[in-house]
């Protein structure tokens, strides 16, 4: 029954562990931290998939889990939860550290404007955009009506597209 | 530029990766970290369960030892206390009998003195037949004690003697007859494991009592041997120095 649960939930984070820690490093910015919180996350998964017999929703779990340790780390640092500019050097500087991800000018560009949208707009534009996570989904982790999340994913885009273009 | 174009240039970000190494390497920590804790399910839960069962095994225990301890002190208690108060009840009795029946012999005494001197008996018959009601009343009221009244009645015959007063009179036959009646009735329920000759000297004494001479019944029935029948209860005395004597069983 363990070896199960094991073999159950190694398949959850095989699943969405890139997920999980890119949702969290577009988040910190920081690779040490995106790491650290992305361990507590799945330690999080693991322990109520052990406790609970397994997770329904890993995915909507997952990212819940990982919203809310994302703004305990801001609230412990008491940090901007916008990054400046002065962080794109130390991002540069930590690209050598991946092995398939190359984070050319675009992508920069892209991160650097995700970061200067709204707080409420990032995680949802990065679970749709970016993960592809259906607009139910999302409405259920934020506890928001569909259509309100809708119109935060028009917003949140066009907003995007605003700072990309400034 | 277009909404399609954004979100392929935003999809960019996908590419955006963690350290394989590090992917492996915080797998291994979290599954094989905790599973020491998991690897041994078996004993790790049963011994939890087994320790949780125990606790709760050894709390239901306590918890039982301590209702039954509470339970059988309070039976105890319980029984302790209703027993001291029967104990505490009959001794009670029997003190108001012992001076209900001191009264009696004093107010009896006070009357044969007032007839003898020529002196108004009223008062003196009026409290002879106040004791003697009162006597009567208490025999009623725990007829058990009969046999005591009545070993004192025949130990002071001169109680159930009154003269001068016809009231007086009438409540020392009626404290007689509230003696008498519960005594023969005793006597008479259990004729049957009386020997021969009691049997005969109840018959007689029931035939004394036929004639509505009390005094002399009372004295016919206590002529039988009833300790077997009747456990005859010892009026104390507690040094109190009362003036009646432990009653005796009648041979």
């Amino acid at each position: 029954m363990m070896n199960d649960y094991t073999e159950q939930f190694s398949r959850i984070y095989d699943e969405y562990v890139e997920k999980i820690y890119r949702f969290v490093y577009l988040k910190v910015n920081s690779q040490e931290t995106a790491e650290d919180i992305t361990s507590r996350v799945f330690l999080k998964g693991w322990e109520t998939h052990k406790d609970n017999g397994g997770i329904a929703k890993p995915r909507a779990f997952l990212y819940q889990v990982a919203r809310n340790m994302v703004i305990d780390h801001y609230r412990a640092k008491d940090k901007a939860q916008s990054v400046s500019l002065d962080a794109i050097p130390h991002i540069q500087d930590r690209t050598n550290i991946y092995e398939k991800a190359a984070l050319n000018a675009d992508i920069e560009a892209v991160k650097t404007a995700l970061n200067q949208v709204k707080q409420e707009y990032q995680d949802i534009i990065i679970w749709h955009y970016l993960d592809d996570m259906p607009v139910a989904e999302i409405a259920e982790i934020i506890g928001k009506p569909a259509g309100t999340v809708r119109v935060m994913l028009h917003r949140g885009l066009k907003s995007l597209k605003d700072v990309l273009e400034a | 530029m277009q909404e399609k174009e954004l979100i392929a240039k935003f999809k960019t970000l996908q590419d955006i990766k963690p350290n394989q190494e590090w992917v492996a390497f915080a797998k291994r920590q979290i599954l094989q970290n905790q599973t020491p804790v998991m690897s041994q399910p078996t004993p790790g839960i049963f011994s939890n369960v087994l320790s949780l069962l125990a606790t709760r095994k050894l709390a239901y225990a306590v918890i039982a030892v301590m209702v039954v301890f509470i339970g059988a002190s309070g039976l105890l208690e319980y029984k302790l206390s209703n027993d001291v108060k029967v104990a505490n009840q009959s001794a009670a009795n029997l003190l108001a009998l012992k001076s209900n029946i001191e009264a009696l012999k004093a107010d009896t005494e006070s009357l044969k003195n007032a007839v003898a001197s020529g002196e108004n008996t009223a008062t003196a018959a009026q409290k002879v037949k106040k004791a003697a009601k009162d006597l009567a009343a208490a025999v009623h009221s725990n007829p058990s004690l009969a046999r005591q009244v009545a070993v004192q009645l025949q130990q002071n015959k001169t109680l159930l003697d009154v003269n001068g007063d016809a009231e007086a009179q009438a409540a020392s036959i009626e404290l007689c007859e509230a003696v008498v009646t519960p005594l023969s009735k005793d006597l008479n329920d259990n004729k049957a494991n009386l020997t021969e000759s009691e049997q005969t000297k109840l018959d007689e004494a029931n035939t004394i009592r036929a004639t509505e001479d009390c005094p002399h019944a009372l004295e016919a029935y206590l002529l039988i041997n009833t300790t077997d029948i009747h456990e005859t209860q010892p009026i104390k005395d507690t040094g109190t120095n009362t003036g009646i004597n432990a009653p005796q069983t009648q041979q």
